[in-house]
């Protein structure tokens, strides 16, 4: 019973702890997964439509240098062409581009790519000088559209990922002040289920430790009773037993005893008697002589505490021993024939 | 009576444990569409100073430098030296490159082939074998099928779509015109310089010129494309080397023999064959300037009226050998 009831206290402990410890541990999981989609996709989209720009402005800073002739290669402006093509396709599958303050902008971005790329690839492939130059006339206008529609895009995904970074500061706050108030209100439980383990085994121990010390001063009427039916309890009814049994093996001494002062009593009074009318009749006989006079008191006064001892025999109500000798007790007999000391005396339970 | 508890409270402290690392797991990163289309490749390893080849687009110039950057990869596993491609928008910028030896190779057109080697001393190396065994193309004068035009004399005032610099759309169509007494004066065709040849194709049949001088190979893939085209061709030149490597002079016997060797021996490993594939070729063969007699011959008929071509400069002179 006892071990079920500790097992019960203790295993709830150890469930609460594990369900607070998984809740923690899902709430802020939660959060971090917040965090990384921030870091992953807000930030990274930012970051992609900065680049973006970056591309799109270098495409135009090329296309003015072909247009000016102090440039005649092209890697610059195909490999930021294609770099533009790689952060659109990247931005296409973003969900921040889809959001309606940057939609629009975003479809008319998409929709100037094929136009641009076939621009750029007429100034890459035409022979032809004045071909080449209006193919980069219109590429540049298209990459000053496409630079307008980067910026618009660029305001709303950074508006974005801020409206989330906010989001997710203000429920890591949340989290934290929960988590901190649901871990204070677990150590108080576990301090009062910790206290009610503990108080289990401690406070049936205290009163067995309590009826130990009754026993050890002879205290044989008193007994342990306990709430719980556990090893305790059983404890203590084998404790009350052993009680019992010590106080009825007292009660048996002490009628004995009785019966051994009433023997007594019956056979000395007599004799006692006739002592003391012999003493009489001495006294009577020996008035005047001091030295008769004073063996005859001592007598006497020897005779009046056999008496009183006979007396006190039968007023014994328990047995408290004395030394005698070394190893040897003899009967408290003053101590015997008065009532238990209160301090003496233990309380039943 | 132990053993069974301590098998329990160490089955829930895995348990446990558990459930906290799976909890406790990194998020997995969407590396999203940009990177995983630029998946990483250990490239081979390389040094010294690299290799520039130049590229003069003839089309699609983002598909022809995926297209070239499969041959620089191969290139550069064989030589171990970084290989850097340039594209340039025009005849004139690789010209000026090779003069001031910003590039060391080039893949180029045939006509401007010859004038690199007349002018800058380039080296042909190497031609390219299309895949059918093509390594050679011609110029052709064309006409819609359904055109009242039925021969070069009858472009006399007509639209002339054509494309600067090239044999097919330039050198040949003039040669054309001269032949028929219609490339000046009067009767001179109108010339509407187009940037491809596929432009001036589309020019011709979007009725924006009446006939077209261009390369047969792109007449014949964009007829292929657009099946309900059909021509009439009015003059067909000689063939002519298709895409030629070309070396600048004073690296020819060097740098140029090691691009030349390594690009003539891909067809004979798997790995170069799937570079070749990819590159859109069957195998490079050796070619040399007595390849391209058919454009010195039309340049010397041209005489003075290479003028008229629109190219600066002086016409290529033809080497001693080239017939």
């Amino acid at each position: 019973m006892l071990r079920r009831r500790l097992l019960l206290t203790l295993g709830s402990l150890v469930l609460l702890l594990l369900a607070v410890a998984i809740s923690a541990v899902v709430l802020l999981q939660g959060v971090l997964d917040d965090l990384t989609h921030v870091r992953t996709e807000a930030l990274v989209a930012v970051d992609r439509v900065s680049e973006l720009g970056n591309e799109i402005a270098i495409t135009q800073t090329e296309l003015y240098r072909i247009q000016a002739g102090s440039q005649h290669h092209l890697n610059g402006l195909l490999d930021a062409a294609e770099a533009m093509q790689g952060q659109v396709d990247y931005l296409n599958g973003a969900y921040q581009v889809k959001l309606s303050e940057s939609s629009a902008a975003f479809q008319d971005l998409r929709s100037q790519m094929p136009l641009f790329f076939a621009q750029v690839g007429t100034l890459a492939t035409s022979q032809d000088r004045q071909a080449s130059q209006r193919a980069n006339e219109a590429a540049l206008v298209s990459a000053i559209r496409m630079n307008q529609d980067i910026v618009q895009i660029g305001q709303s995904v950074r508006q974005h990922a801020q409206d989330e970074q906010g989001a997710l500061v203000r429920r890591l706050r949340v989290v934290v002040l929960g988590l901190a108030i649901a871990f204070l209100l677990l150590i108080n439980i576990s301090i009062v289920l910790l206290l009610r383990a503990a108080a289990m085994v401690l406070r049936p121990v205290d009163r067995l430790v309590e009826a130990s010390r009754a026993l050890a001063r002879e205290q044989f009427d008193y007994r342990v009773h306990l709430e719980h039916q556990d090893e305790f309890a059983e404890l203590a009814n084998a404790y009350n037993s052993l009680a019992q049994q010590l106080q009825q093996n007292e009660q048996r001494r002490l009628e004995m005893l009785g019966q051994v002062a009433l023997t007594l009593n019956h056979e000395l009074n007599n004799a006692m008697t006739i002592i003391e009318l012999q003493l009489e009749l001495l006294q009577r006989t020996t008035r005047g002589d001091v030295k008769q006079e004073r063996y005859l008191r001592q007598i006497r006064e020897s005779l009046e505490r056999m008496q009183h001892t006979v007396e006190a025999l039968k007023r014994v109500r328990r047995i408290v021993l004395t030394d005698y000798v070394e190893g040897v007790k003899m009967l408290d007999l003053e101590r015997s024939t008065q009532e238990e000391m209160p301090q003496e005396k233990g309380s039943e339970h | 009576m132990k053993k069974p508890w301590l098998i329990l409270a160490s089955l829930l402290l895995v348990l446990l444990v558990g459930l906290l690392v799976m909890l406790g797991r990194e998020p997995v990163v969407d590396s999203g569409a940009g990177d995983a289309a630029g998946a990483v490749q250990t490239p081979p390893a390389v040094a010294g100073r690299a290799i520039r080849i130049g590229l003069v687009p003839e089309r699609n110039i983002f598909a022809l430098r995926k297209r070239f950057r499969v041959l620089a990869d191969y290139l550069q596993g064989q030589l171990h030296r970084p290989i850097e491609l340039v594209v340039m928008s025009s005849y004139g910028g690789i010209l000026k490159d090779f003069q001031d030896k910003e590039v060391d190779a080039a893949f180029l057109g045939s006509l401007v082939t010859v004038l690199a080697a007349d002018r800058m001393g380039a080296r042909v190396m190497l031609r390219t074998e299309l895949p059918g065994g093509v390594s050679t193309y011609h110029g052709v004068l064309c006409v819609p099928e359904d055109s009242p035009i039925r021969q070069v004399s009858d472009l006399a005032g007509k639209e002339l779509a054509v494309v600067r610099t090239t044999t097919g759309g330039n050198l040949f169509p003039m040669y054309a015109l001269a032949e028929n007494g219609i490339l000046t004066g009067d009767k001179r065709p109108n010339l509407v310089w187009m940037g491809t040849h596929d432009d001036a194709i589309a020019a011709m049949f979007n009725g924006e010129a009446a006939a077209a001088g261009v390369k047969d190979l792109r007449l014949q893939a964009v007829l292929a494309a657009n099946p309900q085209w059909k021509v009439r061709i009015l003059g067909t030149s000689g063939e002519v080397p298709e895409n030629t490597l070309v070396v600048r002079g004073d690296l020819a016997d060097t740098t140029g023999k090691e691009i030349a060797a390594a690009l003539l021996k891909m067809d004979a490993s798997p790995e170069g064959r799937s570079a070749l594939k990819e590159y859109g070729a069957q195998r490079f063969l050796p070619c040399g300037i007595e390849d391209f007699g058919t454009i010195f011959q039309i340049v010397e008929k041209l005489g003075p009226e290479w003028s008229q071509l629109g190219i600066d400069g002086p016409a290529p002179r033809t080497p001693s050998g080239v017939k």
